[in-house]
């Protein structure tokens, strides 16, 4: 069985197909999203609700938002460290230092898909080893990967990462066995993205997408939490606000406030964290003015998506809305007004994306054979030449798979190897593009300057993960390609995180184990101390001086935080009061039997 | 193997179409758009059946279907996937699909944008008045010339159009069958739109400068 997820920025889902219908996996509850939020409590991971509810508490401890770190770099990231508790570090790959540890992006993702993998088992009773992970459409090369990285360290093989705009055009096609042009406006707690879409006999072909992976929900929060750290800052000085605590309090009464605003004309602040006291208003119209420019960028990127598409936006047949942060009544206007039409709101816009991921599992697992996606790799791809300039190998909006190839050749007599800088991104100069990968082509025969012709294939998956390969024309004989991420992890890396993911596993096991051992100590140590009282007169000094020894023993052993001591301690006791625990048997059976005669007397 | 001779490459049986008939697997497309697409050398085509094609061998090549097979067919299956979108984003356009044949007649070289002959004695005044206009200096009689000269080079490219589509209606009919081996009519035919082709992209550059520098 594979599951379909979707890890989203703020909260996650699994799906699966159920008798060829997708389904979401819920708790107990009812409740199938599931907070990305991961906190640390002394070697413990807590995942979802549990941790978004005491963020507060386990303030610096508590992680959320991970996915806007995800394969980027500490220099990318750098103007967020203001807005979260925890402290940044690392280079290429950030770490994120947390409860004495650092742990990388991709490690703490991670957690939060054990914990859906952990729930998709519990729920269909199989061990679940695969699963298609949403990612957004705007995601670069290295997000991609460091999504995949997530996966494999969580246990999981990820067959596929599907855009999620896609993945809801899946869902919603299939539901309302839609066929024409549609438009999929998704915005989410961290990303945005808009992807014009065909659909034709089960074919959906993704026309062109544009995006946004550094705008949503959470953007919406910093606004209104701008208002309270003004106030705040104003009243308690510039160093109140930095308090990781006060940070917590006021990111959850921001998120809340949004929420309720999409009903209500005004929604109060309340803060009230140590000695800061803060009671604020805010009212839809200030925070809809006060979020207009984010708005008015998504809107750019559908104006850019339709020119690639060809496409008017009023030649759109439907505008389908996903992602928790459409229920803003502005965000629905401004797409009612750009596309000229009521947007389509009738699917659950946080449980569409998990249910095409599971569409899409199933056709990877073969058992969907009628319908086909047809993505496109958002950004262009392109190798640095002469002077910083980019040429182009492949221009965004192009179909997935693709590949192209070129040549390449050496400048110095006898040179053995050719370097090559692929980066990604819509601009001229390699500076400002996103640098991807270096390639070293090594192993290249001696020969003079310029005879050497090697083809180099750049080719770009299902995923919209570059691979490449390379081959020296003259002898047919495949280069060896040596790679050289400018960012994200190396295989090794990954390897060692599965490898402290399992150290991690059995951590939990301990905590587990120790949290059991305590209870059961906790049940025998009251019963022990109710016996001594009660068979004080049955034992003799020696006897319950041992035993009191024994509970003293235990209760030291309980103090500490291994669960093997607090086992064996519980041994000793449970020895030390054999002899206890006959004699008060032994009494307990004669006075019932008394009890009987005089009953039957 | 004998040259054109072609083998499964799992189960060695001789193999001409996309299906092994013995063992059923997926064999190579051809890096050839034209080919690939089953289709002769024409720059005229139909979109629409070109569409649908694409789609049918999307159907047939995509990973989606091959996840479940041997590592070695989800190669194959890649390779195509990637070959046919390449392959579809040529024949797309009738430029592209242009572009392709000449490089496929003429041999390997680019085409590169020239201005046309008839152009080169105003082109020294033109860039100079570009030049003057887009840093301020320029005054109306720059303007002017400017203008005057995107009329010029409208009208121009509107011709050059109508050159190009009788070009490919032209190549259209000099095909014979699918060997390849050009004819000195198609040959020239060919040198005549690598021309055109190249006076087009000059053209359409300097109309975008053009209407850059007056708005």
């Amino acid at each position: 069985m594979i599951v379909g997820i979707d890890l989203g920025t703020t909260n996650s889902l699994v799906a699966y197909i159920d008798d060829s219908t997708p389904r979401v996996v819920t708790d107990a509850d009812g409740v199938a999203m599931v907070p990305s939020v991961v906190a640390f409590e002394g070697g413990r991971i807590i995942v979802g609700a549990e941790a978004k509810r005491d963020r507060v508490a386990r303030a610096d401890r508590t992680v959320t938002s991970i996915k806007r770190f995800m394969g980027r770099s500490l220099d990318e990231v750098r103007q967020a460290q203001k807005w979260i508790p925890f402290r940044l570090s690392g280079g290429a790959v950030i770490q994120i230092e947390v409860d004495g540890a650092t742990y990388t992006p991709p490690a703490i993702s991670a957690m939060i898909l054990k914990a859906l993998k952990e729930r998709a088992e519990a729920a269909l009773g199989v061990a679940v080893t695969q699963a298609v992970i949403t990612v957004p459409a705007y995601f670069n090369d290295a997000q991609r990967q460091a999504t995949k990285d997530a996966g494999r360290i969580a246990g999981l093989s990820v067959p596929r990462v599907v855009n999620e705009p896609t993945a809801a055009a899946l869902a919603y096609g299939l539901q309302k066995k839609k066929e024409g042009t549609i438009a999929v406006y998704d915005l989410g707690g961290g990303t945005f993205d808009l992807s014009i879409l065909r659909i034709k006999d089960g074919l959906f072909e993704v026309l062109a997408t544009h995006g946004d992976t550094e705008l949503g929900g959470d953007d919406f929060d910093r606004r209104i939490m701008a208002q309270m750290i003004d106030a705040i800052s104003r009243q308690f000085g510039p160093d109140a606000v930095s308090d990781p605590a006060l940070l917590q309090a006021m990111y959850a009464a921001a998120e809340a406030a949004k929420c309720r605003l999409s009903a209500e004309q005004s929604a109060d602040l309340l803060i009230s964290q140590g000695e800061i006291q803060y009671a604020g208003v805010i009212t839809r119209s200030a925070f809809e003015a006060s979020i207009a420019d984010l708005i008015a960028r998504t809107l750019d990127a559908c104006r850019q998506a339709c020119a690639d598409a060809s496409i008017l936006p009023t030649a759109v047949d439907e505008v389908v809305l996903v992602g928790g942060s459409t229920r803003i009544p502005a965000v629905r206007q401004a797409v009612a007004d750009f596309f000229k039409k009521r947007p389509h709101c009738d699917l659950n816009p946080d449980e569409v994306v998990a249910l095409g991921a599971a569409v899409q599992a199933d056709i990877l697992s073969g058992g969907t054979t009628d319908l086909l996606l047809l993505d496109v790799t958002p950004l262009s791809l392109g190798i640095e030449t002469m002077g910083g300039v980019v040429s182009l190998l492949i221009a965004r909006n192009t179909t997935i798979p693709t590949q192209a190839k070129e040549s390449f050749t050496t400048y110095a007599d006898g040179q053995r190897s050719v370097s090559i800088h692929v980066v990604q991104g819509e601009r001229e100069l390699v500076k400002e593009c996103r640098s991807l990968n270096h390639f070293h082509l090594t192993g290249i025969d001696p020969m003079p300057a310029g005879m050497a012709r090697i083809e180099v294939t750049f080719l770009i998956n299902a995923d919209g993960i570059l691979h490449v390969t390379a081959k020296e024309l003259r002898s047919g004989k495949a280069q060896s390609v040596e790679v050289t991420p400018s960012y994200g992890l190396a295989d090794h890396e990954v390897e060692a995180m599965i490898a402290a993911s399992i150290e991690h596993a059995k951590a939990d096991m301990t905590a587990r184990l120790l949290i059991e051992a305590r209870n059961e100590a906790t049940t025998v140590l009251r019963h022990a101390e109710a016996g001594l009282v009660n068979g004080k007169d049955l034992l003799k000094v020696l006897e319950i001086e041992k035993i009191g020894q024994a509970i003293a023993a235990l209760r030291t052993a309980m103090a500490g935080s291994e669960p093997h001591p607090i086992r064996e301690r519980l041994g000793e006791l449970d020895d030390a009061t054999r002899h206890l625990a006959e004699m008060l048997m032994d009494r307990a059976l004669q006075t019932s039997l008394q009890n009987r005669r005089v009953d039957a007397l | 193997m004998k040259e054109g001779e072609k083998r499964c490459w799992q189960c060695q049986t001789e193999s001409l179409g996309l299906w092994c008939p013995a063992c059923g697997a997926l064999q190579p497309c051809s890096d050839d758009p034209f080919r690939c697409f089953d289709l002769d050398d024409r720059i005229q085509i139909d979109l629409e059946s070109l569409r649908s094609r694409f789609h049918a061998l999307s159907r047939q090549f995509h990973p989606d279907f091959f996840q479940q097979k041997s590592p070695d067919a989800q190669a194959v299956s890649l390779s195509n996937s990637a070959t046919l979108n390449a392959a579809y984003r040529t024949l797309k356009e009738p430029i592209s699909r242009a572009t392709y044949l000449i490089r496929l007649v003429a041999g390997t070289e680019e085409v590169k944008t020239e201005p046309p002959a008839e152009l080169f004695a105003e082109i020294f005044d033109l860039e100079e008045a570009l030049e003057v206009v887009a840093d301020g200096s320029g005054g109306d009689g720059d303007r002017a010339t400017l203008v005057a000269a995107r009329e010029r080079f409208r009208a121009r490219a509107e011709a050059m159009q109508r050159e190009m589509a009788a070009l490919f209606t032209e190549w259209d009919g000099l095909l014979l069958d699918r060997s390849r081996s050009w004819t000195t009519a198609q040959q020239a035919c060919v040198a005549r739109l690598r021309q055109t082709l190249s006076h087009r992209g000059y053209l359409a550059r300097m109309l975008h400068r053009i209407t850059e520098a007056i708005g």
